[in-house]
């Protein structure tokens, strides 16, 4: 190791060392600031006298500082920047004079004061970049490393920024130095190049160039380009006439050769320092010559030698307390005494060495640790141009991702028309299969809900024909019996109208239940029509009988208008005899007074008559909002009227169901309290009219018969009904004569079991025979195996014919209408009954 | 209750009537008696009245083709057209109007080969 090149100024000799180099510089870079500075200042005597301070700056900073202060107080008689600067230059001046004397107390102050006297008040100057320099080099002497670094790199800023080339290769070196104390020989050696290709023409720059450069290079063990170096400086040093520089280069020269074995080379270049300095008594002490001699003759193996120098070198000096100037001499020291066994001596310079070493490794550490704190904020000022950059790039991506994003909105709208279109597609598909599904789901439900709907109906059915059955069943006991009572003709009159009302009352229960079965048919379809021809005239007739006779028992005027109303027809007899028993049924339900009416009538249009049957009140009438609803099953306008007037209210809507299966309707005209006009209106199919004479005839020749017992009756209207045509009945022998009277009977049959009923049978039946022998009514008598007087008998009160019971219905018939004597009708029933 | 009706209304035509409790009844007495006619329910404990029809159709003699009137409380809608088929001649709905039982009867009776009257 070699150290004494290292800049390490703190410590006394080096410093001294350090001096030598910084001092051409400074010196130069001092001279240089007030020549350009001075041009235009006209006070002479200022220039002088810096000019003379600067002079004595390089061999006696002392007597500089005086004249420096001089100089300031002669600026100070200057004026505006002029003055400012002058008394700056001073300063600096006096400054640099104190590093110079290794006064950083005194330098400081001075040096901040004027660095910023000269930063205010206009752009930066040369004085500005020498002024940092100064402070760079104060820094570096309090050991600021950072900011020694910091105000280097500032003054190259300026110097850069005003073109000055020289002191720009100045701040390089310094900084270049500051790289090298850190022992980074690289960005020293950087820095180095950098410096000496900026600026070449100077030769104390040029020197310390290659000087500094060898010293780098041999610490990085290039030792031949470090000999090059070293030729360079010693070549320069020369020619600078300046034997300490001389003596330096030759001292490096010297360490180069020993390391490289050269030892003749080594011994001859500590000679020629040895030459010089005894020759010029100014040059630097020898100790360190010694040193290296000691080392030459060590490695040579002349130990006595090597001792002596050894000695010598260290003469007078406290080994415990030597700088680092020493370490070359205590490294020799140790080497030379371990070989030669002095194990003692050895020691105490091997702990010399340890303790600089110590030093050196602390202090390159610290200077380490500054240079790499520096470099970081290098690192950020880099991290602030690459993120410039990286805006910039920024931009361009930005500009990037705008293409893009413009590309994938057109790519993701593409891509969602896609997926809508292919998602409709599919939902089209999942659509079609799901309603598919959906209607064979839909299939079996509504086949579930029609197999539970025809379960509900089978029940509802089920329970109405058991419900009817039920109901039926006692009412069949309740009406049998009132008959029954009711056909006894010995039953006073007071129990027969009660037993009326019960019998009343029970046809209105059939009734209800008859319609709620009718009801029920329709509603389940299974009400069947027929197609067959009737008298509807005959039928409205017979209908209207039955409601005429209740009509006028309670005031109300009956008419019935069959004018044009045809005779046959074919439909169904029943279902309209139901309607019209219906209608008329609920006029007179609704009507207290005035007038009910029937008409029936035809309306000729188109290929489509029309059967109209309107039946006419004077009741209550309908408020035209309640028209359609009196038609639904089980509704009456309101529930007042159904406590009024009684009724399930579910016959209009048979008629209406009736009506509309027979293809026709029931409609209703009416306004409330204006009575009501209900028609029905059916599809007119006439049927072929029978012949006119048939029944006149039919009419002249009825048949009348004496008979109480209802059986009888029923029997002989089977077998006589076909041959007689109308079959007539009386019950009693007075009833008989009265319809004789009325006239129209052809023939009269008497049977003998109501007319033994009379007291007085000859009297009876000779009061008949006088009848129908005055109305010309041919008289016969049922009488059980007559014997000869009571024939006679018989036919002498009047009779015609006598017939014995029993006989047979045909024999009967046979005697009462022979055939020979009968029409062409008759005779076709007959045959027909026949068969 | 319904025979005793029915008895009673034959009563006021002068009718005999003889009254069964039962299907199995009825056929032993039209085996037993003689009768001009036969008046049958359709719902009896144990067997029903169109069995019974069927019975009576089933035998050969006389007694097979005796009239026979279906009295019944049921309305179902081919009731009437199921009863004629199995051989009953009329069929009548309860309640039974005294009338429609006589009027029957009497046609039952005038269908007969003769037998003239029954009084």
């Amino acid at each position: 190791m070699f150290l004494p090149q290292s800049p390490v100024m703190r410590a006394p000799h080096l410093r001294a060392l350090f001096a030598a180099v910084m001092l051409v510089l400074a010196m130069l870079a001092g001279i240089g600031a007030p020549v350009r500075a001075a041009p235009a200042e006209d006070d002479t005597r200022f220039d002088t006298m810096v000019a003379d301070a600067k002079a004595t700056m390089l061999v006696d900073p002392a007597q500089t500082i005086v004249k420096a202060r001089a100089a300031e107080i002669a600026a100070r008689s200057l004026s505006g920047r002029q003055r400012t600067l002058g008394i700056a230059t001073a300063q600096w001046l006096q400054g640099e004079a104190y590093l110079r004397l290794n006064d950083a107390t005194h330098a400081r102050p001075l040096i901040e004061g004027a660095l910023t006297a000269v930063s205010t008040g206009g752009p930066p100057t040369k004085l500005n970049g020498d002024l940092l320099l100064s402070r760079g080099g104060l820094h570096t002497m309090t050991a600021n490393v950072a900011a020694a670094l910091n105000d280097y790199q500032q003054a190259h800023s300026i110097f850069n920024r005003i073109g000055e080339t020289r002191s720009r290769a100045v701040a390089l070196q310094n900084i270049a130095l500051l790289y090298q104390e850190a022992e980074d020989y690289e960005n020293a050696l950087k820095y180095y190049t950098q410096a000496g290709e900026v600026y070449r023409g100077d030769p104390s720059l040029a020197f310390t160039n290659a000087n500094n450069r060898g010293v780098c290079l041999k610490e990085l063990k290039r030792f031949a380009e470090a000999e090059t170096q070293f030729s360079e400086a010693l070549a320069l040093s020369r020619s600078m006439h300046s034997t300490v520089l001389e003596v330096l280069v030759l001292r490096n020269i010297a360490r180069v050769e020993l390391a490289i074995g050269k030892l003749d080379a080594a011994d001859h270049a500590i000679a020629q320092a040895a030459a010089i300095i005894s020759h010029a008594p100014t040059a630097a002490a020898g100790e360190q010559d010694w040193s290296v001699a000691a080392q030459a003759a060590l490695q040579r193996g002349q130990y006595a030698r090597a001792r002596a120098l050894i000695d010598r070198s260290f003469q007078g000096v406290d080994l415990s307390q030597t700088t680092l100037s020493f370490r070359e001499a205590h490294q020799t020291a140790y080497d030379l005494f371990k070989r030669t066994g002095d194990e003692k001596q050895a020691l105490v310079h091997l702990e010399a060495l340890k303790r600089l070493d110590d030093q050196t490794s602390t202090l390159a550490a610290s200077t380490n640790t500054a240079l790499a704190a520096a470099r970081f904020d290098f690192a950020n000022q880099e991290l602030k141009i690459a993120k410039l950059k990286a805006d910039e790039l920024q931009r361009n991506i930005d500009d990037e991702i705008a293409r893009a994003r413009t590309q994938r909105l057109i790519f993701m709208t593409l891509a969602v028309a896609t997926v809508v279109v292919v998602f409709l597609l599919t939902f089209g598909l999942v659509t079609i299969r799901r309603s598919r599904n959906e209607v064979r789901a839909a299939n079996i439900d509504l086949a579930a809900t029609n197999a539970a709907l025809g379960k509900a109906l089978a029940a509802k059915t089920e329970f109405l024909a058991t419900t009817s059955h039920e109901i039926r069943t006692p009412l069949n006991g309740i009406l049998g019996m009132t008959q029954v009572m009711l056909a006894d003709r010995a039953l006073d009159a007071g129990t027969r109208d009660r037993i009326e009302v019960v019998h009343g009352a029970g046809v209105s229960m059939r009734a209800l239940v008859d319609d709620i079965l009718d009801v029920a048919k329709m509603e389940n379809g299974n009400m069947t029509i027929e197609h067959v021809p009737y008298d509807l005239k005959a039928t409205l007739r017979d209908v209207s009988r039955m409601w005429e006779e209740q009509a006028r028992a309670r005031g109300i005027a009956f008419t019935l208008d069959l004018d044009n109303c045809p005779d046959r027809i074919e439909g169904d007899a029943a279902r309209l005899r139901q309607i019209a028993f219906n209608l008329l049924s609920n006029a007179l339900k609704f009507t207290e007074n005035g007038s009910i009416s029937m008409r029936a009538g035809t309306i000729e249009q188109d290929e489509n008559p029309k059967l109209v049957i309107e039946i006419s009140d004077t009741g209550i009438g309908i408020a035209p909002d309640k028209h359609e609803v009196i038609f639904e099953s089980f509704r009456q306008v309101d529930a007042g009227t159904t406590r009024k007037f009684g009724g399930t209210g579910l016959g209009l809507a048979i008629c209406r169901n009736l009506a509309r299966a027979m293809g026709g309707d029931v409609s209703v005209r009416s306004e409330a309290g204006q009575g009501a006009v209900f028609t029905l209106e059916l599809p007119l199919v006439r049927a072929e009219a029978l012949a006119e004479g048939a029944a006149e005839s039919a009419q002249a020749s009825a048949l009348l018969i004496l008979d109480r017992n209802p059986i009888t009756r029923s029997m002989l209207r089977a077998v006589l009904e076909a041959r007689a045509g109308t079959v007539l009945f009386a019950g009693s022998v007075e009833e008989a004569v009265g319809l004789i009277g009325a006239g129209g009977i052809g023939r009269l049959l008497i049977d003998d079991a109501t007319i033994r009923a009379v007291e007085d049978v000859p009297a009876a039946l000779a009061m008949l025979a006088g009848a129908a022998n005055t109305a010309g009514t041919a008289s016969a008598l049922l009488w059980p195996t007559p014997d000869d007087d009571q024939r006679a008998a018989f036919l002498a009160a009047g009779i015609n014919t006598v017939i014995a019971k029993p006989i047979a219905g045909a024999a009967l018939a046979e005697l009462l209408y022979p055939l020979d004597k009968n029409d062409m009708l008759s005779t076709n029933h007959l045959v027909t009954q026949a068969a | 209750m319904n025979r005793r009706v029915v008895k009673d209304m034959l009563d006021v035509a002068g009718a005999m009537m003889t009254g069964a409790e039962s299907a199995e009844l009825g056929l032993k007495l039209v085996e037993e008696q003689d009768f001009d006619m036969i008046l049958v329910d359709l719902r009896m404990p144990g067997m029903d009245g169109l069995e019974a029809i069927r019975r009576i159709r089933a035998r050969g003699d006389a007694k097979g083709s005796l009239p026979i009137i279906v009295v019944t409380a049921d309305t179902a809608i081919d009731l009437r057209q199921r009863c004629l088929a199995e051989g009953a001649d009329e069929v009548l709905f309860k309640p039974v109007a005294m009338d429609s039982l006589f009027d029957a009867i009497g046609r039952m009776l005038a269908k007969g080969s003769g037998d003239g009257m029954i009084s």
